[in-house]
């Protein structure tokens, strides 16, 4: 297990991608959609997990501002409806919840699970929990984890 | 939720669709979509006084 606390960022760091990871708080979160809001309510130990294609600078600094908006701010998730325009101008997405699985070979309309983060190859299989006091990882077999602070 | 860029964000959401269930407030009458978990509170009064109610969609 890897410790983290609700003031830190663990960023998991490949050659392609980069993993931001914070704890959800136990808050309450909000998931849009063209139809209507979703309410999601975590636990603290829960994780917030975004995901960018990258490994600068610009791209470690955006998935702190996603992860800021997203638990500090308040901002909800958008969720896109199919075929919008905007899917393909995203660089940063991100999953919620006790459980994020990392998959590089998603298929449009053949996932009904949840808990499906695309990521980078080098990820693809990567399992990731949140647990009492921190984060743990299956099938991660590569990568440079570091604790940065988050707020 | 998923992915970055390109077609495989392409995604439907109807998973998350059939996770939610109705909920009503019983402080403010508020009714709500909420992933059920053990943390569920009223969005508007956040009142953790909330039951689940059975809605026809």
């Amino acid at each position: 297990m890897i410790p983290l606390n609700d003031n830190e960022m663990l960023l998991l760091k490949g050659k392609e991608g980069t993993l931001g990871i914070v704890k959800a708080g136990g808050k309450q979160y909000f998931l849009e959609t063209d139809r209507e809001e979703i309410i999601l309510a975590l636990e603290p130990d829960d994780l917030l997990v975004a995901s960018g294609f990258g490994t600068d600078k610009n791209i470690i600094s955006g998935l702190k501002c996603v992860l800021y908006m997203i638990r500090e701010v308040g901002s909800p998730f958008i969720v896109l409806p199919k075929n919008h325009p905007a899917s393909k101008r995203l660089k940063i997405v991100v999953s919620a919840g006790d459980r994020t699985r990392i998959s590089c070979s998603i298929i449009p309309g053949t996932h009904p699970e949840q808990d499906i983060l695309c990521g980078s190859e080098e990820f693809d299989g990567v399992e990731i929990f949140g647990v009492k006091g921190g984060v743990e990882f299956k099938n991660l077999t590569g990568g440079k984890i570091e604790r940065v602070p988050f707020v | 939720m998923c992915s970055v860029g390109g077609e495989v964000l392409d995604v439907e959401i109807s998973g998350i669709e059939q996770l939610a269930v109705y909920f009503k407030c019983g402080e403010c009458g508020n009714e709500f979509r909420c992933i059920e978990s053990k943390r569920v509170r009223c969005p508007a009064c956040h009142s953790a006084n909330v039951s689940k109610v059975s809605k026809e969609e």
